[in-house]
């Protein structure tokens, strides 16, 4: 249809009476953006009720409005898009109208010092706590390990479920069985923990080390970097000793000489062959500095009841973990049916070698991950916040732009280049804020976290920072620009006076300030969480006194010190020699201490009816001096310690823990009652005393049966000595190593520390996620604090003039308080209700993390009530501030304010 | 010349309607222009996309009046064409009067 003009009046009639359009037709056009849609209607309306609803009619002016609206959405909204596109003719320009936003963004940037510095401050303080967790999350779960295709790596453990060991290491004679029968393993090896005393080049040094396979080195796919790897000659009992160093080694106790290959050292007292050195970063199995080969004797190969082996594995290609599970499963309940005596109970658990050493801390990084990304996303809040801010006070001058020909698209690209920009310059001090974060993570921690050694700011995290600067500076960057492009000309050319900004401005703060303070209340009751279960955790009674307390290890060479009346002549006279120095209050030795590793062994109740040897119970067992629980300090609930005269010769006596005594005794007290533990020939122990649980690693799980035998009737070769001393231990240390030479000038001592840093070692991954978690909340409430504190204050400096005119048609002081505290607490409340409701989520989260915690309930009510109350304190208080500002106000001046 | 400048035939057309109305030209005015002139019916969105695309080139320049109660309280947008747009639009019509130049059409239409 052709619908001509009936003249050029355009005036017509309107006013008069309202034109009334199709409302369905209006409601289409708002497919269309604001400012098109507005103009348009504008004309359609006009022509509509002067030209063709007089013409035509009421209907036929319906259909004509409704064509034009559908034919017009389509060119419009592609002309929109087109407009989004960088024109051809300025493409070629674009990195001259880049450099040109860049000069600008830096010139108001500048311009606006204050707002700048803070941004900045945000910004160097989110990126960089991100990046530098990134970095380990880089170290730890990204960076694959560095042997050949680790993915096929898989450790094989045996299990017996019903003792609950899920993962226990192999014996010798199951390893050697899996190896000949298994189909899915190109090759298999297996490792043993050992320590080799370093003599005859210097200080003496024990340096932690492993037996191994010969071909645990091919198995990983790893080559030397001098020398050779073993060979399965070297892995004879026959052979002559040979050992491969850690890089480390070589280059800190040799000097990195380079003709060190052949070179002869004395190691427990034999000499050995260095026949090789590694490349850097090998160091398996844990932090071995040394390798020699497992060499397993005719006896050692038949043990089939000593469990002592780690044994690790390479996957066929092709063949899956669960094949090789059921495989080796197969396996194992065949060697039960054949040797039942030791192998009914035991089956085999596999797991990538990945998993074990990443362990626990896959979780907890991933959480502290999940932290610190919300940490920046409520910095992001925080500076989209200030810009919406600074959008308002520059309204003018962007309306200014867009009369001088700036399209939109021009005015949100500049906008975002400030604001990229910014976060790049804020990424860059972040990066800074890594470099020096990454180092104080690995100094607070060394053993809490897998592959620490690894952790620094590579490539990959370098990429990482710099796109998450990049994402950060377009998140806070976009609503911003989105809003500020969008003056309303007619409205800036009325308003004379400033004002809170448009109502959509005044809901995407308010927006901002909930989403703050809901994601800063779910870290701070996550952390308040975590707190109070560590806290909980550290004031548990551990069942001894870790203050002013030295330990370390000495472990006498074999061939030195083959008889056991050498054994206990050394450490009768070192601990005479401790006891002696000045300081010291009492000096013993154990086997081992809580938290450095524990020996588990059967025992049987004699006069009970004997037991299948699977079925055994066991316990940890100590072989400890008389003085031990005197210089510990576990307490003694029944009977008596050891004392001098179990010596050798004596009758055997035993002390154990209320556990043992509650879980194998209820009705009976153990007193007087004989056991026998099953480590060497039978030898009935009579239980001479009941002592207080120790508790063990991690303090969390529930003290085990503990048992106790006096060291002179069954001397060991490796100790850790304990000195209780009066002052701080520290200073005893170096007097100590003198002590130990005056004996033996060829005996290393090892692992000096107190023995509140071994407790503190053993929780330290929990230390580290608990700090870390805790500092990242702070961050959180500062930053809220600080966002809530910037839109009050801004909000009180807008509406002064409104103030002033309350006040002068006589509202009181206390009203204008109470009137600005209820705006700005508003969406405190709201963020608090969201962010309760939120931490309630996070905490079962954390809950189901391996125990992160520790007897406290995720709906603690202490922490989700404190925690709410102090959050909304300190925001009422970042509210009061500008509030009380704002009551102040003279009202003559905030009249006269412009 | 590049070939984003020169001119699509509905771009000419809104373009010589823009020179027609002078001052008084705007969105209803400029599309009664082209349908007066050209007998042809155009919505209202075409016309403003394509002003638009205009704008962009810089051939034509756009302003905003006061809101008016017949225009159910929305603001006008004006128009009119800008020195590079004078240039472009006359370019155009050489070309075509350069192409139609010494054409023996009768021939031509003999043929069919």
């Amino acid at each position: 249809m052709s619908i001509r003009r009936r003249g050029g009046n355009s005036s017509g009639r309107a006013g008069k009476k309202a034109p009334c359009p199709p409302r369905l037709a209006d409601l289409i056009l708002r497919l269309l953006p604001e400012l098109p849609r507005n103009i348009m209607r504008g004309d359609l309306v006009e022509e509509y009720t002067t030209l063709i609803l007089p013409r035509f009619g009421k209907k036929e002016a319906d259909r004509w409005y409704f064509r034009q609206v559908i034919f017009s959405i389509g060119p419009v909204l592609r002309g929109e898009i087109a407009g989004l596109r960088i024109p051809p003719k300025r493409r070629e320009n674009i990195m001259e109208t880049f450099l040109h936003d860049a000069l600008y963004a830096v010139r108001m940037l500048r311009k606006n010092l204050g707002f700048t510095v803070v941004a900045l401050m945000a910004l160097a303080l989110g990126i960089g706590a991100n990046t530098a967790v990134f970095s380990v999350v880089n170290a730890v779960l990204i960076r694959p390990l560095p042997y050949e295709d680790p993915d096929r790596l898989m450790m094989v453990f045996e299990s017996n479920p019903q003792k609950g060991w899920k993962q226990f290491v192999a014996s010798p004679a199951n390893f050697l069985d899996w190896r000949e029968q298994n189909q899915v393993f190109e090759q298999i090896a297996a490792t043993s923990r050992a320590s080799f005393n370093l003599t005859g080049e210097g200080e003496p040094e024990r340096i932690p080390g492993s037996s191994v396979s010969g071909n645990l080195f091919d198995l990983l796919g790893v080559k030397p970097a001098l020398g050779r790897a073993f060979s399965t000659e070297d892995d004879r009992d026959t052979s002559p000793p040979v050992v491969i160093l850690s890089h480390g080694l070589w280059q800190r106790r040799f000097g990195s000489d380079a003709n060190i290959i052949g070179r002869t050292l004395t190691l427990n007292g034999k000499s050995s062959t260095v026949i090789g050195v590694m490349p850097a970063g090998i160091q398996y199995p844990g932090q071995s500095e040394m390798w020699s080969p497992l060499a397993l004797s005719a006896s050692d190969a038949a043990a089939r009841g000593a469990h002592y082996l780690l044994v690790i594995s390479r996957l066929k290609k092709g063949v899956s973990l669960e094949q090789a599970q059921n495989e080796m499963s197969v396996i194992a309940s065949r060697l039960e049916q054949q040797y039942p005596a030791t192998n009914s109970g035991w089956g085999v658990n596999m797991n990538s070698l990945s998993d074990r050493v990443i362990g626990d801390m896959g979780p907890s990084l991933l959480m502290l991950f999940g932290a610190v990304s919300l940490v920046l996303l409520i910095a992001c809040a925080n500076l989209a916040n200030l810009l919406l801010v600074r959008g308002v006070a520059r309204q003018k001058e962007i309306a200014v732009r867009s009369a001088i020909g700036a399209s939109r698209s021009r005015i949100i690209r500049q906008l975002l280049t400030e604001s990229v920009l910014l976060a790049l310059v804020g990424g860059t001090l972040g990066l800074l804020l890594a470099f020096w974060g990454v180092r104080a993570l690995v100094a607070i921690n060394p053993s809490g976290v897998p592959r620490s050694q690894e952790i620094g700011i590579d490539a990959t995290v370098l990429v990482f920072a710099l796109a998450i600067s990049f994402l950060t500076g377009i998140i806070f960057g976009l609503i911003p620009a989105l809003q500020a492009s969008k003056p309303n000309l007619n409205e800036m050319l009325k308003e004379g006076r400033s004002s809170t900004g448009s109502l959509r401005r005044q809901r995407a703060r308010g927006f901002l300030v909930v989403s703050e303070v809901a994601l800063s209340l779910m870290l701070l009751i996550g952390a308040g969480l975590l707190l109070k279960s560590f806290l909980r955790l550290q004031n548990e009674n551990p069942g001894y006194d870790s203050r002013n307390a030295l330990t370390m290890t000495l472990s006498l060479p074999g061939s030195k010190y083959k008889e056991n009346h050498k054994r206990t002549a050394f450490f009768d006279q070192v601990l005479d020699r401790f006891n002696s120095m000045p300081g010291v209050e009492s000096a013993a030795a154990s086997t081992s201490i809580p938290f450095a590793g524990d020996f588990k062994w059967g025992f049987e109740i004699t006069g009970r009816p004997p037991m299948a040897p699977s079925d055994v119970p066991s316990a940890n067992y100590y072989a400890v001096t008389s003085d031990y629980f005197r210089a510990m300090k576990i307490s003694l609930t029944k009977g008596r310690f050891f004392n001098e005269k179990d010596a050798p010769g004596s009758p055997r006596v035993a002390i154990i823990n209320e556990t043992m005594a509650r879980r194998y005794f209820p009705d009976e007290d153990p007193i007087g009652k004989h056991i026998n533990i099953t480590n060497g020939p039978p030898a009935p122990r009579e239980i001479v005393g009941i002592v207080g649980n120790v508790m063990l690693s991690g303090f969390n799980i529930e003290t085990p049966a503990q048992m106790y035998e006096p060291y002179q009737q069954n001397p060991a070769s490796s100790m850790v000595m304990v000195v209780r001393t009066t002052g701080d231990p520290m200073e005893i240390a170096s007097s100590i190593r003198s002590q130990v030479m005056a004996v033996d000038s060829e005996q290393p001592v090892s692992n000096v520390k107190t023995l509140s840093q071994v407790v503190s070692d053993s929780i330290a991954d929990r230390t580290f996620t608990v700090s870390l978690f805790g500092s990242f909340a702070l961050l959180a409430l500062v930053l809220a604090v600080v966002g809530v504190y910037g839109v009050m204050a801004f909000s009180v400096t807008q509406r002064i003039h409104e103030i002033g005119i309350r006040m002068a048609l006589g509202a009181g002081r206390g009203e204008v308080l109470r009137l600005m505290m209820r705006q700005g607490m508003k969406p405190v409340a709201a963020g608090i209700a969201i962010g309760a409701a939120g931490a309630f989520a996070l905490a079962k989260i954390l809950s189901s993390f391996s125990e992160l915690l520790h007897k406290v309930s995720v709906t603690d009510p202490v922490v989700f009530v404190f925690i709410p109350l102090l959050l909304g304190a300190v925001a009422s208080l970042a509210c009061a501030i500008p509030a009380r500002r704002a009551s102040k106000t003279d009202p003559m001046t905030a009249l006269h304010y412009e | 010349m590049g070939k984003g400048e020169y001119l699509g035939e509905f771009e000419q057309i809104v373009m010589i309607a823009l020179a027609h109305l002078g001052e008084n030209a705007y969105g209803m005015t400029i599309r009664g222009e082209i349908e007066k002139r050209a007998g042809r019916s155009v919505s209202i969105g075409a016309v403003y996309a394509t002003l638009d695309r205009l704008e962009r080139k810089g051939y034509v320049a756009s302003w905003l009046a006061d809101p008016t109660a017949e225009r159910g309280g929305k603001a006008k947008r004006y128009f009119s064409l800008e020195p590079a747009g004078i240039i472009a639009i006359q370019r155009a019509r050489e070309m075509l009067t350069n192409m139609w130049e010494g054409l023996d059409w009768d021939s031509h239409m003999r043929t069919l």
